[in-house]
């Protein structure tokens, strides 16, 4: 039997859920987590788009599998079933990108098999979808995934825009732009990361109303 | 049943088989998509070694493909084989060298690349990874670090009593010596990609020596 109280807080969870990984909570401007890929292979928009999209449909695949599942996963081996339903999707994808993207399977080399330790998704699975009906695990890792969407694709697009003048492989910067090098190795992405992470929360504070709690 | 997984303590075999079931339908999912994705895969590859081919093949603008068969001697592709050996065609149909597919371990997973001979076997044209997975801004150099990709092309094949020497890897490199420049932050990455053209180059040299001459003429023919 579903106590109707915890029914009606879950269904007001979902909403919430929802929109907290896409702002409030972000995993890369404000838990940070995940940053392996996230500072690798941000140095480009087409880059980061993959490389997100793939995250955020491992992590949506496996909430679903183990919200689903979560009534018959016992709890002493509940991390080994995490891990191995989320290396399952994680090798599906990795074969499909092979499949249909080999270009863009070369330029994420290593950093797609590694979604498998990507913290985000395994925190997700632990903190909501082992534990929440499969709605509000679903919306959850919607949220979060589109989060990580959000935040990869500004530093990829910011890093390609700066470091080689183009967006998405097209030259939008004037010809006598000087490509900011810095931007293509990796300490640009820690620049440009703590850079996103400051306007983040200068908005976040603008935006917030006046005597909210954090 | 009714009884909850979190408070009861489940018997062991209750715990394996839960395992055992998820484990069992991960790998038969993994299985089909690998069984279905592999074809497409392999014509891509395909593609990019052939594309590859002509990149390091001055002056050719298309190619005939061969593979060993099980006696040693060269027959052209069939259904089903990987590429081995481009024999690279000008325009109008004369050799201009050959390619070779070669694979080997590098830093993370399997390198696979492409480089051109010469017709007498004695340079190296060009060289193109193919397929790696180092890691992004390191050892990823070696795909297109033009330094040390070019490096290959300016060496002279070292020989040492007609035996081939293997290519080494140095920081100040002599190219008449077989050394080619070292990349900083690839430096194992660079190694695997010259042993895999020598281990190449060793096993291919004598068959090259042996059959080239046969299969240009049946280029120009």
């Amino acid at each position: 039997m579903v106590d109707p109280a915890l029914a009606m807080e879950e269904r007001e969870n979902a909403g919430a859920r929802f929109r907290a990984g896409l702002w409030r909570e972000n995993p890369i401007l404000v838990q940070a987590l995940g940053m392996c890929p996230v500072l690798a292979v941000s140095n480009t928009a087409t880059n980061a788009l993959t490389m997100a999209l793939a995250t955020a449909s491992v992590l949506l695949a496996s909430a679903i599998v183990i919200s689903a599942l979560r009534g018959i996963i016992p709890r002493q081996v509940r991390l080994a079933c995490f891990v191995l339903v989320i290396a399952t999707f994680v090798t599906l994808t990795d074969l499909l990108i092979e499949a249909f993207a080999l270009e863009l399977h070369r330029a994420l080399g290593a950093f797609l098999p590694l979604i498998v330790v990507n913290c985000m998704i395994l925190s997700r699975i632990e903190l909501m979808a082992s534990r929440q009906p499969l709605p509000v695990a679903a919306l959850d890792a919607l949220g979060m995934g589109g989060g990580f969407l959000v935040g990869l694709l500004c530093l990829g697009s910011l890093r390609e825009l700066l470091g080689q003048g183009q967006l998405f492989g097209h030259q939008v910067m004037p010809e006598a732009f000087q490509p900011w090098q810095i931007m293509q190795v990796p300490g640009g992405g820690f620049f440009t990361l703590a850079a996103l992470v400051i306007v983040f929360h200068l908005l976040d504070r603008r935006l917030r109303p006046a005597g909210a709690s954090a | 049943m009714t009884h909850d997984p979190r408070s009861a303590q489940p018997s062991v075999l209750r715990i394996q088989a839960v395992l055992v079931a998820i484990a069992l339908t991960a790998g038969l999912a993994i299985a089909t998509v690998h069984e279905l994705t592999r074809p497409m895969v392999m014509a891509q590859r395909g593609g990019l070694f052939g594309d590859a081919a002509l990149e390091v093949l001055p002056g050719a603008d298309s190619y005939r493909i061969y593979v060993r068969a099980d006696d040693g001697r060269l027959r052209p592709l069939g259904d089903g084989d990987e590429p081995e050996l481009f024999i690279g065609l000008d325009a109008r149909g004369r050799a201009t060298g050959a390619a070779l597919v070669a694979s080997g371990m590098g830093y993370a997973d399997t390198i696979q690349l492409v480089y051109g001979l010469d017709p007498e076997a004695r340079k190296l044209t060009g060289l193109r990874v193919v397929v790696s997975r180092e890691t992004p801004g390191l050892g990823s150099k070696i795909i297109d670090d033009e330094d040390f990709v070019d490096g290959f092309t300016r060496i002279e094949l070292p020989f040492d009593d007609g035996r081939l020497q293997p290519l080494r890897i140095s920081a100040d490199a002599r190219h008449e010596r077989g050394e080619v420049d070292a990349i900083t932050g690839a430096t194992v990455s660079a190694r695997s990609v010259a042993g895999i053209v020598s281990d190449s180059l060793e096993r291919w040299l004598p068959i090259l020596e042996r059959e080239y001459a046969r299969l240009a003429d049946a280029a120009d023919g």
